[in-house]
């Protein structure tokens, strides 16, 4: 059992002060994720507030490490979804700088590897689909079941949309001059 | 932005004042949504319902849920206890569970219900209930579609009752304003977010449409609904087909 399950396990035998370390753990990622969903930093960050919230309330009973980062972004993306729909229109906000320079922090100290931050950088110009199927798929090791899982589709559509994914941003990478490596 | 210590902090403050209105809006909600319930059944106009007392089991001693009548639209409640019933003693594959007639114990519907959300019923050992709805072939034959809102991961929410009464009241209308379900002819409220799902029979028959010619193959689809004000709009639907081969089928929006 690694140390985040640990934590999960001490904060369900009643250790709330565990949950600071499962929250250090899992937030950055949470709110990059929920950024691909909302595109307000700030907002993303209120959301995984929500999702720890929740977590805090049900605590599942969910011991294995994949069982519960699945259910964590199951839950976040519900709690973004419901907030597009209540959201009517987007608001244009006056701190896009300050959310900008947020953004780009919270990238640095969650994706250590230069490499993948510009991965993470194409990602962005993508579909929202794209960018929350290849969130999961390479930043978070998610396999297709626990993605299907996580963004409430069949596997069948998971392998589809990654499958799209890839090839939409390997054909962006192209466009903006990288050099594709084939893996 | 919040470090981890700030968070977590933020986060037990915010769960112990939610905890607290949870248990003061508890007792009132469930009655509320009995009422909200009724009154969009009601407001189905020639529908008809079977809704049993929130006390009435809905599972018989085999295990198999029962249903009372042939209805148009079913609504029943199911305990913590019954959900573990279904789970761990009818082992249900793939949360499926079997609708039998009572009325002459002919296995005629079927019950699509999300694993991952009853394990979440589980997990808030709360009375939940489904939604159920079914679609006709014809007046004998009937496929019986139900899903799980999220309402029953959140059951004390109360917008999310609300958003899943409105999501019902709309897919039964459909089924009764399309009762040769030619989607072409369907008629919504505007403003409304539209979920239904259909039977893999349904799909076929739709393809074979002339008027609709779909493709279940498609990921997306477009249609053109027509809303009660007379307007039409060219809606786009996500396809989606789950393991047992059921294809479901969302709006997500013009």
């Amino acid at each position: 059992m690694n140390g985040s399950a640990e934590a999960y396990r001490q904060f369900l035998e009643g250790d709330d002060s565990a949950l600071e370390n499962i929250i250090s753990t899992y937030a950055g990622g949470l709110i990059l994720y929920l950024n691909t969903f909302i595109k307000d930093i700030h907002v993303a960050e209120e959301l995984t507030e929500e999702v720890f919230v929740k977590l805090v309330l049900k605590r599942p009973r969910l011991l294995k490490e994949h069982a519960f980062k699945t259910w964590l972004y199951t839950i976040a993306g519900n709690a973004a979804r419901d907030h597009l729909r209540r959201r009517k229109n987007r608001l244009i906000s006056l701190e896009e700088c300050a959310q900008l320079a947020d953004w780009e922090l919270l990238e640095r100290s969650c994706i250590q590897r230069e490499d993948k931050r510009l991965l993470h950088r194409a990602m962005g110009k993508l579909k929202r689909e794209y960018q929350q199927i290849l969130w999961l798929i390479y930043f978070e090791d998610f396999s297709h079941r626990e993605a299907a899982a996580a963004l409430g589709k069949t596997l069948h559509n998971t392998q589809v949309l990654a499958s799209r994914a890839r090839k939409a941003l390997k054909d962006k990478m192209l466009e903006e001059g990288y050099v594709y490596e084939e893996q | 932005m919040k470090n981890s210590e700030e968070m977590a902090r933020s986060v037990l403050t915010r769960a112990k004042e939610e905890k607290e209105k949870q248990s003061r809006i508890r007792k009132g909600i469930i009655g509320t949504a009995a009422v909200l319930c009724v009154a969009a059944l009601v407001a189905l106009g020639s529908a008809e319902f079977w809704l049993p007392q929130s006390d009435t089991p809905a599972l018989s001693t085999d295990g198999i849920v029962q249903n009372t009548s042939k209805s148009r639209l079913s609504v029943f409640s199911v305990s913590a206890a019954e959900y573990k019933t279904m789970i761990n003693e009818v082992n249900i594959p793939q949360g499926i569970i079997r609708v039998r007639d009572v009325s002459d114990n002919n296995e005629v519907e079927k019950v699509f219900i999300r694993r991952e959300i009853l394990e979440e019923g589980e997990i808030l050992g709360e009375k939940a209930r489904f939604s159920s709805r079914q679609l006709w072939e014809d007046d004998d034959a009937m496929v019986m579609m139900a899903y799980a809102e999220r309402l029953m991961v959140f059951p004390d929410d109360f917008e999310e009752v609300a958003d899943f009464l409105v999501t019902a009241k709309n897919s039964s209308a459909f089924c009764i304003a399309n009762p040769d379900r030619n989607l072409n002819s369907g008629e919504f409220e505007r403003g409304i977010e539209i979920e239904w799902y259909l039977s893999q029979t349904e799909i076929d028959m739709l393809c074979a449409d002339p008027d609709t010619k779909l493709s279940a193959f498609e990921d997306v689809i477009t249609l053109t609904v027509k809303f009660k004000d007379g307007s039409t709009e060219l809606v786009i639907i996500d396809v989606d087909v789950d393991d047992e081969g059921t294809v479901y089928m969302t709006h997500r929006g013009s």
